[in-house]
């Protein structure tokens, strides 16, 4: 053992090596997508906690086995509804009569004023927008003093109508929640009532918002139930009476990206990457240039541009992964985008539209 | 009271973003640094296990570990020794379980399917590398991270987790492991 075989050693072992293959280039792309991260235990507890105070919980939430039915729609970058190109950014409110069983129709901003004028008293009041729900399976807190019923405790936010087609709230993959930009409330509705507004996939989304008409009254007897701290936080809750209008083919199809392309400069550069990079020869509802953030929020800086495709249908985006007993792959309405100096290529995918699609053939959503 | 909880609410909705936005740099971070190191990454695990396939697997495994694990990372500056760690032990963990399992190619499409193994080709004419491979996984680990990722022994301790000193006594030991090895080979080829 020598200075010499110490030489010999390092002679061999540097030589021209090859470079990684391609394909680990792309592994590492679509890290984010084929092996989102874990919600952490104690990160959810925290993002529920928040959601707690978002919501106005009045009980603390500990979050346990979250199996959020959105997850698979929002485990990408962490994504506003309203900034991205699918239905959920369509802010139209659903077509509905303007009159219900005699009463005036008012959307969610509208009748959250009426409320908060003091003029409506218990009197019904008819609400249209678009019914969400997260059904996301957490434990909760012990109760220190039972809450009443209309408190909601726990899972106050995580369902109800929104104004604006959007999700009440979403999980991102960052651990982060993020509640409906819009006007939105969450009323108390029964166990049958709330059997009533299952929700489906829909027109290649899973699970989107769909336009609910519903009558109800604020004020209800049985806010003197609730806790001192949250009656009034009961009387402002609209009690559901009847459901008028649900009804999942009224869901509207996903609308393509107004063109042209939405691009800052005067002469936007040459695309970034071929289509044979992100989906192939498959439609897209989206191809150019577009700020980072509208596809990607809290990620990047509003300056950032990038280089994006946005495909059409919902499509394969992940390989098939090992579940348990079977494999299955990951589906959804794929995004793929490039900025800065670099020629990688991100993906993610349009939330509202992934889903796992098992080996046997039934589908279900995303979970941690 | 509904505007005090609606402001408590907007209060704790933009915690909620701040949170995700700086754990959102975090894993572009994370996939910025993992793939200026690829290439070398990809090298060490291919010198480490003497196969092109081989060593695209346990670097993809550790790319998938690594990412799974990189909240517990805080430093940039470190994310080379924390990766080559997690490398190398994923390399000695195949190495280990192949006397076991033999790995196969489950993408028939894999492009290096039909491609020169260069790692293969270096253990069929290279003598010190093919008499490297006969070394336990601990001892071929301080030998291609000394004398190929020139690291001091300092540096190997920090990525192997294991005192300087023994990184010191494994080096003497594959060494004199390697030069037994070398002249064993070469008594069974020389001509009688």
């Amino acid at each position: 053992m020598t200075d010499d075989l110490e030489g010999r050693v390092r002679a061999s072992l540097r030589r021209d090596l090859p470079p990684a293959p391609t394909r680990l280039q792309a592994e590492l792309d679509r890290l984010p997508i084929n092996h989102p991260r874990v919600v952490g235990r104690r990160a959810v507890s925290s993002g529920l906690l928040t959601a707690a105070a978002v919501v106005i919980v009045l009980v603390g939430v500990v979050g346990v086995s979250v199996v959020p039915r959105w997850f698979g729609a929002t485990v990408g970058p962490s994504a506003a509804p309203s900034d991205l190109p699918s239905a959920t950014a369509s802010l139209a409110a659903s077509p509905s009569p303007a009159f219900v069983e005699g009463l005036p129709v008012h959307t969610v901003s509208q009748l959250l004023a009426l409320r908060d004028s003091g003029t409506l008293g218990d009197q019904p009041v008819a609400l249209r927008g678009y019914w969400s729900d997260l059904m996301l399976l957490h434990t909760c807190t012990p109760y220190v003093s039972k809450p009443g019923e209309l408190e909601i405790s726990c899972y106050d936010g995580e369902f109800g109508i929104t104004e604006r087609n959007e999700q009440i709230m979403v999980f991102t993959a960052d651990h982060g929640i993020i509640v409906a930009h819009g006007p939105r409330l969450t009323p108390f509705m029964t166990e049958d009532q709330k059997r009533q507004v299952i929700q489906a996939p829909v027109n290649g989304q899973q699970y989107p918002p769909v336009p609910i008409v519903v009558i109800g009254h604020f004020n209800d007897p049985r806010a003197a139930d609730c806790q001192p701290s949250a009656r009034q936080l009961c009387r402002d809750r609209l009690v559901v009476d009847r459901i008028v209008e649900f009804d999942l083919a009224s869901v509207p199809p996903p609308e393509p990206t107004p063109a042209p392309t939405p691009f800052p400069y005067d002469s936007p550069p040459p695309p970034k990457f071929h289509a044979s990079r992100c989906a192939g020869d498959v439609p897209y509802t989206f191809i150019g240039w577009k700020p980072l953030a509208e596809l990607v929020p809290d990620r990047y800086p509003p300056e950032a541009v990038a280089f994006a495709m946005v495909t059409r249908d919902v499509m394969e985006i992940g390989d098939r992964i090992n579940g348990p007993g079977q494999p299955f792959k990951i589906m959804g309405r794929l995004i793929c985008y490039a900025y800065g100096e670099g020629t990688a290529v991100g993906f993610t995918w349009v939330p509202g539209s992934a889903y796992r699609l098992w080996d046997d053939g039934h589908t279900t959503p995303l979970t941690p | 009271m509904p505007i005090v909880l609606e402001t408590v609410g907007r209060l704790a909705t933009d915690m909620v973003r701040r949170t995700t936005l700086s754990r959102s740099l975090a894993d572009e971070r994370f996939l910025e640094l993992a793939r200026h190191g690829l290439d070398r990454a990809y090298r060490l695990a291919g010198l480490f296990l003497g196969d092109a396939d081989e060593a695209a697997d346990a670097t993809q495994d550790a790319l998938v570990r690594a990412w799974r694990s990189s909240g517990s990372i805080r430093d940039d500056t470190v994310f080379d020794a924390w990766f080559d760690r997690i490398l190398v032990n994923v390399c000695r963990d195949r190495l280990r379980r192949r006397r076991r399992i033999r790995f196969i190619a489950i993408d028939e499409k894999t492009e290096s399917i039909h491609l020169p193994d260069p790692f293969r080709a270096m253990v069929e004419t290279d003598e010190i590398y093919r008499a490297l491979q006969t070394l336990d996984p601990d001892l071929r680990a301080v030998i291609i991270l000394r004398f190929w990722a020139d690291l001091t022994v300092d540096a190997i301790a920090a990525r192997l987790g294991i005192p300087a000193g023994t990184v010191k006594s494994r080096l003497h030991r594959a060494l004199r492991e390697l030069d037994r090895e070398l002249v064993r080979s070469n008594e069974t080829e020389a001509p009688t």
